[in-house]
């Protein structure tokens, strides 16, 4: 019989900071500058000369 | 017989997800059934077209709980990009780092804007929002988890 608190695994810190927990996110979806590089419509060095 | 009871928890989020779509297997079930627990995991809010609900493992009571919600609002979003949005989400609520790099499937820039306390009640409550470059950014989802979770390391 398997002991169901032996194969039990909980993982996890207790409290993350959000704005990191977000920033990663943020990070691997950002497909903006892409579209700056394809289209060179937008981004700021554009507007900025 | 050689079982490595901890071989789901170690995959992390990630992993756990694509078996749900090779066998759809309720996660919930899927838990139950072998044993393996990890903290956070996600499944589709039945009642909500295009929602989550997250569920958190509660020790003490041996079982999953609902810990909160993701309620995508651009419902024209690619179920693939939400998907993988939500994989990456649990895989940093369970302390894990290896995240997927979704940027060659978006063409916008995420943006975050945390509710105040005092509007998002006992929860922390989370706006993802869309930027493409043009005008102002567009709401994307609202996420929420139980007070706790996530803190505002900015907050004194």
């Amino acid at each position: 019989m398997i002991n169901s608190v032996f194969n039990t695994t909980v993982e996890g810190p207790q409290s993350l900071p959000l704005q990191d927990v977000f920033a990663k996110i943020a990070g691997v979806s950002d497909g903006y500058d892409n579209k700056v590089t394809q289209e060179n419509t937008y981004g700021m060095d554009n507007n900025m000369a | 017989m050689s079982i490595n009871f901890n071989e789901s928890s170690k995959q992390g989020a990630e992993k756990l997800t694509p078996d749900i779509k090779d066998n759809g297997e309720d996660p919930l079930e899927k838990s139950k059934r072998t044993g393996e627990r990890t903290r956070f995991i996600h499944k589709p809010n039945p009642l909500v077209e295009r929602s989550y609900q997250i569920f958190e493992y509660d020790f003490k009571k041996g079982d999953y709980e609902h810990a909160g919600d993701y309620v995508l609002i651009k419902k024209d979003e690619k179920s693939e990009v939400t998907e993988k949005k939500l994989i990456n989400l649990m895989t940093l609520l369970n302390g894990k780092d290896d995240l997927i790099d979704i940027s060659n499937l978006t063409s916008t820039r995420v943006l975050f804007t945390l509710v105040p306390e005092a509007q998002a009640g006992d929860q922390t409550k989370i706006i993802l929002k869309d930027y493409d470059g043009s005008g102002v950014s567009k709401e994307n989802a609202i996420f929420t988890i139980r007070k706790g979770v996530l803190h505002d390391k900015f907050s004194v």
